[in-house]
């Protein structure tokens, strides 16, 4: 009985070792390789945005141009990438635990700003991997390097930009007497263009703000005319107060027009609300005659409404500011390299490979994302949206502020996608919601930029 | 023959090794899993950490921000509504169908089934779907509006005031199979001659229900109001998530929720654990208040 006794109690003791070497067993997906697969070395790259499947039907998986690109570098390189889709919710969580755990991607795909400033202390800084000539073919890289200054480490190469933009559909501008190519170059004649709209029975807006989204572009183009490109950079946590002046007129200005829209129903009941994206067939339709959104949304709303749609910048709500004219352009994603990846000068060769002038190009016409590089010929691309390359003639020009929620906290800005809304909605006043915005505007787990 | 008591003892403490030796795995999985996270959980809450750089110890900082953030207030507010709207729903509709269903109504069997099939779907399920139902354009709106009810057909999450009793409303729906087992399974183990005896003395339904039935639960009833009053606290992430993020505003912002968006959403993990322990002592103080309720005397003896 003694002996059947141990048995068990050895076999109880190894299941529960097996069960505990299961669970620590991390398994191939995701790991950093420094080691060989056979001859090859392996490069894990976390994706959050390239296409690796066709969802249009039209093009052959092996023609899109991540895939091309990722066969050229693995015959010339004699490497293998395993590429892992991750998608927005669960990216960053993954990337800070495998980050601590040093056990996780050699290049992955971030958004840039705040997104990859937070997560620094994983980072590989890029300065010594690029010639100055490299970087100049790119726009101000602030917004890429470690706490947004201009000495501070180089962490990610820009994959494309994005501008804010306000859209619309020419059929319905057309029926309210409205002209097809509208360009209006101040709120107020966006308001009256609203009027008519709304006169021919047609809601001016599909707008949704339930994530505090619509606030946040409008509010970025007024404070992009207020700051400027560089004076943005004083709404870093530490710096302006966001209940000053400069800020609070940035923000009252959106909060009233955005009165204005709730009280003369100048957008969908709901807009308050929802996120979903099923607001916008109103758009589609005709019911509903604009939104804001930016040059992400051009690829679909093309693909909706043909020449039927149109864009512009966000109106200037107030033509005398000082940088009166400038938009919300900013980089929109950037790729990085790990600092605990064994193979980090391959990895940053594959991500000269990803942002080359050729890669931008077809990517632009498969995916309709902007190039990360400023001055590229876009006239070579066969049938280009047009509303692609009007957003990026807009960023061309060269008169682009970052949204100022890519310099603010993460928390500031999750406070403002929540405070601001209610703003308009009239459940708290403008003094009190930026008295909270300003609160959680606070660093946290900052370290010091290099010298 | 009767065995010497030396060898009576080694027998013993021979049955307490192995027993020992038997639940050992289990006691190193929950101190592994469950103890040090919790420690580890009380000791972050007094640092301020981003869940990458280093741990600075803080103090009771974070403490003292909770309580000084207005938000807070808010948060801690629809929990408590969630709590006494929701916990007497979530109770007595249970308590009701299993009345019902005790008293042998026809089809009990298969209602007993039926009432439990909303208990295996997801709650974040559960939530996208009633979300979709009740959106500003959804099917609900579009019945109440054919119906002639078009003071029902309204932005049911446009507001904490409408979406906190529309949520309280679909944890009822999700969860009451569930809690009428429970409910039947104490009015089973009531004796059968006590209604006998009540039905010769000329007592009817409602006065063998209140007289009988529910004083001989009261133990299960109390069990089942505890385990709703922590569910108020600590069940609520996924419908919030799903349904309204915690919006607009703040309005139907929970404590779970609260946790999620500082930690994952804000990097503040310290900040987090701060408001973990709080819901922790509450959820706690509240629970040890009921269970002192509890304790009355055993009505079967």
């Amino acid at each position: 009985m003694f002996k059947a006794k141990r048995v068990l109690a050895l076999a109880a003791a190894l299941m529960m070792c097996g069960m505990t070497a299961a669970c620590g067993n991390s398994g191939t997906t995701g790991d950093t390789s420094g080691g060989n697969d056979g001859e090859k070395t392996k490069l894990v790259f976390w994706n959050g945005s390239y296409k690796t499947v066709d969802d249009t039907g039209t093009i052959a998986t092996e023609d899109l141009i991540f895939n091309q690109t990722i066969k050229e570098f693995e015959e010339a390189n004699n490497c293998e990438i395993e590429v892992v889709d991750q998608t927005a919710d669960n990216l960053y969580t993954l990337f800070r635990s495998s980050g601590v755990a040093k056990n996780g991607p050699d290049i992955a795909f971030l958004w840039a700003g705040s997104f990859t400033n937070d997560y620094r202390e994983f980072i590989e800084p890029l300065d010594s991997y690029f010639t100055d000539e490299e970087l100049a073919e790119f726009p101000n890289l602030d917004l890429c390097r470690a706490e947004f200054k201009p000495e501070g480490d180089l962490l990610g190469i820009p994959t494309d930009v994005s501008t804010v933009n306000l859209f619309y559909n020419k059929d319905a501008y057309e029926q309210a007497g409205l002209p097809r190519d509208a360009y209006f170059e101040t709120i107020d004649e966006l308001k009256d263009a609203c009027a008519k709209l709304s006169a021919a029975g047609i809601t001016p807006f599909a707008m949704i703000d339930g994530n505090g989204y619509a606030s946040a572009w409008n509010v970025g183009a007024t404070a992009a005319t207020l700051y400027g490109p560089e004076g943005i950079f004083d709404l870093l946590p530490g710096n302006e107060d966001l209940t000053g002046e400069k800020f609070t007129k940035a923000v009252t200005e959106w909060v009233e027009f955005g009165k204005e829209i709730v009280e003369n129903g100048w957008a969908n009941e709901d807009w308050l609300t929802t996120t979903a994206e099923d607001v916008f067939m109103p758009l589609y339709t005709g019911e509903a005659a604009m939104r804001f959104g930016g040059s992400w949304d051009c690829w679909n709303l093309y693909t909706e409404l043909g020449d039927s749609v149109g864009t512009m910048p966000i109106p200037s709500y107030n033509t005398s500011d000082e940088y009166s004219g400038y938009i919300v352009g900013q980089i929109a994603n950037n790729l990085v390299v790990t600092n605990y990846s064994k193979n980090k000068e391959l990895a940053v060769e594959f991500v000269k490979a990803c942002t080359s002038e050729d890669f931008y190009l077809q990517r632009y016409e498969q995916e309709g994302q902007l190039p990360g590089k400023v001055g590229i010929d876009m006239s070579s691309v066969e049938d280009v949206n047009p509303l692609l390359a009007d957003c990026y003639a807009l960023f061309s020009e060269n008169k682009n502020v970052i949204g100022f929620d890519s310099v603010t906290s993460a928390d500031a800005g999750a406070e403002f996608y929540r405070q601001v809304p209610q703003m308009i909605a009239g459940n708290i006043s403008i003094e009190e919601g930026l008295k909270l915005i300003q609160e959680k505007n606070v660093a946290v787990g900052a370290t010091e930029t290099e010298e | 023959m009767a065995e010497p008591a030396a060898s009576k003892g080694r027998y013993y403490r021979m049955r307490r090794r192995w027993g020992k030796i038997f639940v050992a795995p289990a006691v190193v999985f929950l101190l592994a899993f469950m103890l040090i996270p919790i420690v580890s959980v009380f000791v972050l809450s007094f640092t301020s950490w981003d869940g990458m750089s280093t741990i600075d110890f803080v103090g009771a900082s974070n403490f003292t921000n909770i309580f000084a953030d207005k938000n807070f207030w808010q948060v801690i507010k629809n929990n408590f509504i969630f709590m006494f709207i929701g916990t007497p729903v979530w109770t007595i509709t249970p308590l009701v169908v299993a009345a019902l269903l005790y008293s042998g109504i026809k089809g009990a069997g298969f209602f007993r089934s039926t009432f439990l099939f909303p208990t295996v779907l997801a709650t974040s399920v559960l939530g996208i779907v009633f979300k979709s139902f009740f959106g500003l354009n959804g099917p609900m709106n579009a019945l109440f509006k054919s119906l002639g009810l078009d003071f029902l057909a309204i932005n049911w999450l446009g507001s904490g005031t409408t979406s906190i009793p529309l949520i309280i409303m679909i944890i009822n729906w999700a969860g009451f199979g569930s809690a009428t087992l429970i409910f039947l399974a104490g009015m089973s183990s009531i004796d059968p001659s006590v209604y006998e005896s009540a039905l010769l003395d000329g007592a009817g339904w409602w006065t063998r229900f209140f007289k009988i039935t529910l004083p001989m639960i009261f133990n299960v009833t109390m069990f089942v109001i505890i385990l709703n009053v922590i569910a108020s606290f600590t069940s609520l992430f996924n419908y919030v998530f799903t349904m309204t993020n915690g919006g607009p505003g703040y309005e139907t912002t929970v404590m779970e929720y609260l946790v999620y968006l500082k930690a994952f959403r804000s990097n503040q993990f310290g900040y987090a654990c701060a408001l973990s322990v709080i819901l922790f002592v509450v959820v706690m103080v509240i629970s040890t208040v009921l269970q002192s309720f509890n304790k009355r005397r055993d009505w079967m003896d």
